[in-house]
């Protein structure tokens, strides 16, 4: 028989209305389901494990505060997603702020510099495995500025189409398509790279 | 190639273009061999991300992990929610939004009509000795926004005699 606290065979919804209704032990089965996903997002967005541990904490103590306003119009763990997301972009906006440029990212804003990267004609994710694929991503990754990668996580990994993430990085759309056009060969670029070391 | 169009192929791979630009574009795509390598790199590109989002753990215990969360919770819970002290300070706050620029407007417009009245060639008020001719009466006229009014005073009458007429100014100059 299921104690009073053994939530893990519980659904999202039911542990969801549960914490609406002041169940603590609902929303820490929530927390230990989706804390991964939740701090791989703040981790893929700051490229910093403090910054990101920090962060997705706070995600899930606004998530608890906010947790009436949830109407399950979208998962949970997307809503949870959005509000972490959210927080980055804040922390992200600060940090600009208090950061110089960088030549790097001066050069990326201007544009231009992606159209001196020759094209990529194989497809340099070919024959690889999955495991061997996603750690070569992040670590390309690591290697675009800060507005380039998130361009990136809003589009390819949350799937938002140009308006809302224009929306959400508070620039124009033509700013998220150069940003992305750049993101995306520079990638491409990084990829082919990491395939001809290993060729080599 | 201009920046232009090749933002127009992302558009065209995303889906982010109306149904006959895509298909405008699909045309031009089949003349154009370099445009349609770039299409097939942005392609790659776009693909290799499906399901393949790097996968990163949290570096920290269940335990450890929920009960920094749990600490947060009970912390901002205790802040109780009816503190009138609170209370009254988020009020003051938000009113000090409103009433400081209200204030400063009063501020400049009081000054205003202070320097207006102070510059003023012609006061609006003003008690005044009318010019008289005659040995026999005195008269004043004293002025105050419409109304105007003449006090006359024979010389030798006594103040009782005296006769004040009320005038409205604005009639008076339209006569």
């Amino acid at each position: 028989m299921a104690t009073q606290h053994d939530n893990s065979s519980v659904s999202d919804e039911k542990l969801v209305k549960a914490a609406q209704r002041g169940d603590m032990p609902a929303f820490e089965e929530l927390v230990a389901r989706h804390r991964d996903k939740i701090y791989a997002r703040a981790f893929s967005m700051m490229r910093s494990e403090e910054d990101a541990v920090d962060l997705s904490q706070e995600a899930w103590v606004k998530g608890w505060q906010r947790l009436k306003q949830f109407q399950g119009d979208s998962s949970f763990v997307t809503w949870m997603t959005r509000i972490v997301i959210n927080l980055c972009l804040d922390q992200l906006r600060k940090q600009k702020r208090q950061r110089s440029e960088s030549i790097e990212s001066l050069e990326e804003e201007s544009g231009g510099v992606e159209r001196q990267m020759p094209t990529v004609v194989i497809n340099p994710t070919e024959g690889l495995e999955r495991r061997e694929l996603r750690q070569r991503i992040d670590k390309a990754m690591g290697q675009l500025s800060y507005e380039h990668r998130t361009v990136l996580i809003l589009h390819e990994f949350e799937e938002l189409e140009y308006k809302e993430i224009a929306k959400r990085m508070e620039c124009s759309i033509g700013t998220v398509m150069s940003r992305l056009f750049y993101a995306r060969r520079k990638m491409a670029n990084l990829m082919a790279s990491y395939k001809r070391e290993e060729m080599s | 190639m201009n920046q232009e169009l090749a933002l127009k192929y992302q558009a065209f791979i995303d889906g982010e273009l109306s149904e006959s630009e895509a298909r405008r574009l699909a045309q031009v795509l089949e003349n154009d061999a370099d445009a349609r390598a770039l299409v097939a790199e942005l392609r790659n590109s776009k693909a290799m991300f499906t399901g393949n989002e790097p996968e990163v753990k949290l570096p920290e215990s269940r335990e450890f992990y929920w009960g920094k969360i749990q600490r947060q919770i009970e912390c901002l819970e205790r802040e109780p929610a009816g503190d009138a002290t609170g209370r009254w300070r988020a009020m003051l706050a938000g009113w000090r939004r409103f009433v400081a620029p209200l204030a400063g407007v009063a501020v400049i417009t009081f000054l205003g009509m202070v320097a207006v009245r102070f510059y003023n060639p012609e006061p609006v008020d003003y008690l005044a000795e009318i010019e008289n001719l005659s040995e026999d009466s005195t008269a004043y006229s004293f002025r105050s926004g419409n109304m105007f009014v003449v006090w006359t005073r024979d010389t030798e009458m006594t103040s009782d005699d005296s006769q004040v007429n009320f005038i409205d100014y604005n009639e008076a100059v339209a006569q």
